[in-house]
């Protein structure tokens, strides 16, 4: 299930274009998110490694291809849409890991994008996870094709979840967890 | 002699399980896989598990009223005999409850949930100590259940084949003598009218 909401931002865009019409020559565009996986892997000593995704995203992503620090991103993922293939581990990890039913979202929202080369970008923003809020950097890789086309972006990162007060399992299972989000953006109509 | 219908189905389904139970147990935990079929063979271990030890229980229940073969002439064999039998019962007790510790003790804390029914309560409050002490006990107590589970199907084998008696065949299911039922009366049907055939002619 995927779901992108997009008016807010749409109109936000709007009133920026309006009010800096002339002066800017672009402003950050919106995007509809198309696609979006939100993936983790996380090891653990004598289990293997888990791999999982989350099936519910809403992202809202403003993009200005000129000057990507005026770009902006923000996610929303249900912690209840975990799918590792086993549903009793994903009951497992909802319950006892994500607290799914206090913590039932978890939510990056961009503050500063820094342009590395032509095809990647680092995203800082706050992550809000268990209930707690940090700075997360994620290193994106965009793969813009031709004007009109989807974007596609791969942004990855880790986190360690014991400094989101995640801390059930350590050290059978790892305190690092990898997060890959790949989106397409399509442009707003 | 024979065992009764009720201790041979109890014997072949509990050697099912547990055969059964060793190699899925061997399976999750070296062989490589991702950790959502891992999880989903643990819980089946572990479901397992308890329908063995409930049979268990049942084949103990019912030792009390069965018919035994008869013991053997030989008093090493009587010892070896006793020994056997002792083994297999304290594993076929320890082997589950060892695991059902190991389970509670994990500090993963992973719920037990037989065949995603119902949850199992804990025996042991989690912690490493608790889970390193019941995982070491249950491999073991397994690998040595393992080994005279080998033992006791060659003695089988051994008076089958070397002894030639009937102790093997004694806990297999009885082979129907003969035709039987319907297939029976037809022969018999058959039969007679070759008599008549026969009567006539000659």
């Amino acid at each position: 299930m995927l779901t992108s909401s997009i008016s807010i931002y749409r109109l936000a865009a709007a009133v920026a274009v309006l009010t800096a019409a002339g002066a800017a020559s672009a402003a950050p565009r919106p995007f509809d998110v198309a696609h979006a996986q939100v993936a983790f892997d996380v090891n653990s000593i004598g289990f293997g490694k888990t791999h999982g995704e989350f099936r519910s995203v809403n992202g809202r992503l403003s993009l200005d291809f000129d000057r990507p620090q005026n770009s902006r991103v923000d996610f929303t993922v249900a912690t209840g849409s975990i799918e590792t293939g086993s549903r009793q581990l994903d009951d497992y990890i909802r319950k006892t890991f994500l607290d799914a039913g206090d913590f039932p979202e978890m939510r990056f929202r961009s503050t500063a994008v820094r342009e590395i080369d032509g095809s990647h970008v680092d995203v800082t923003g706050d992550l809000t996870l268990h209930g707690v809020t940090r700075p997360l950097t994620v290193r994106v890789s965009v793969d813009a094709t031709e004007r009109g086309q989807p974007v596609r972006f791969t942004a990855v990162g880790v986190i360690r979840r014991s400094e989101f007060g995640i801390r059930a399992a350590t050290p059978i299972v790892a305190d690092e967890v990898a997060i890959r989000v790949a989106t397409q953006a399509v442009p707003g109509r | 002699m024979r065992w009764s219908g009720t201790a041979k189905a109890l014997h072949w389904t509990t050697a099912a399980l547990i055969l059964g139970l060793l190699a899925l147990g061997w399976v999750m935990t070296r062989a490589d896989m991702n950790a959502a079929l891992r999880f989903d063979l643990y819980q089946l271990h572990k479901s397992f598990g308890f329908v063995a030890l409930g049979l268990v229980w049942l084949r103990l229940i019912h030792l009390t009223f069965r018919c035994a073969p008869e013991p053997p002439k030989s008093r090493l064999e009587r010892r070896l005999v006793r020994a056997g039998r002792a083994g297999l019962w304290t594993l076929m007790i320890l082997a589950p409850l060892s695991g059902w510790a190991t389970a509670s003790a994990s500090p993963l804390e992973i719920p037990t949930l037989f065949f995603g029914l119902f949850k199992v309560p804990d025996v042991v409050r989690p912690g490493e100590a608790a889970f390193a002490l019941a995982s070491s006990a249950h491999f073991w107590l397994t690998a040595l259940f393992a080994a005279l589970i080998c033992l006791h199907a060659a003695a089988a084998l051994k008076h089958h084949f070397i002894d030639g008696d009937d102790v093997l065949t004694g806990m297999l299911p009885r082979r129907r003598s003969g035709p039987s039922g319907l297939k029976k009366v037809r022969q018999d049907n058959v039969l007679k009218r070759l008599d008549e055939v026969r009567s006539k002619r000659f």
